[in-house]
């Protein structure tokens, strides 16, 4: 599954959900929800998330084995 | 918020379910006309079209837009030709069968074999044909 750290990355920055929100062009519960890994972004909303908190995709982004996955 | 990728997804996928639920209504609505009602298809003609029509629009996009006939399975071209045989064999030989329960005439259930046989594999070959252009057409453009 993919794993992300946005939360943390916003923390950091002290930005707020709406704020990265209304950079990125969503709303706020989206933001909410690509937080708690409920909802995957496509790879342009990765991109937007990654330029607003200044981070590189790599940084924010991880790919995790699932315990039954191959 | 108006390009919100969740917001769009969560929207096409209820839209979705509002699709499959008019799609089998309206074909649960047509088998009940036809069977207990016992109404012919002229009298049917209005939901007929729009359910064929609705059929029809699925059934080319999912075409012309790359959607594997096997779809979700994956298989090769060999088992692609076999599937089409299988399924349409199958489909003509279910046809005769309900056609002998409801009129043992054989000259009937012959021709229900035929015309079904031949409907079925013709839409198969539409579909892999319309997939075909689809993949020169993504070949071409690489």
């Amino acid at each position: 599954m993919l794993r992300n750290f946005i939360k943390e990355a916003r923390q950091e920055i002290e930005m707020t959900q709406e704020s990265l929100a209304e950079k990125v062009g969503v709303t706020r519960q989206t933001i909410g929800l690509i937080e708690k890994q409920k909802f995957n972004p496509t790879i342009t909303l990765c991109l937007h998330i990654s330029r607003a908190l200044n981070k590189t995709l790599n940084e924010l982004f991880i790919w995790e084995e699932r315990k039954n996955e191959k | 918020m108006r390009n919100d990728e969740r917001l769009i997804q969560t929207l096409q996928a209820i839209k979705t379910i509002g699709y499959h639920i008019l799609w089998f209504g309206l074909f649960a609505i047509l088998l009940f006309r036809w069977f207990y009602l016992e109404q012919s298809l002229m009298d049917t003609i209005d939901i007929f079209i729009l359910w064929i029509g609705a059929s029809m629009i699925i059934f080319i996009l999912s075409a012309a837009r790359g959607i594997p006939m096997s779809y979700p399975m994956s298989i090769t071209k060999k088992e692609r030709k076999l599937m089409i045989l299988t399924v349409s064999l199958s489909s003509a030989v279910l046809s005769a069968i309900l056609v002998a329960i409801v009129n043992g005439e054989i000259r009937r259930i012959i021709l229900a074999f035929g015309f079904t046989l031949i409907i079925t594999t013709s839409i198969f070959l539409i579909y892999d044909g319309i997939h075909r252009l689809w993949e020169k057409k993504i070949d071409e453009s690489k």
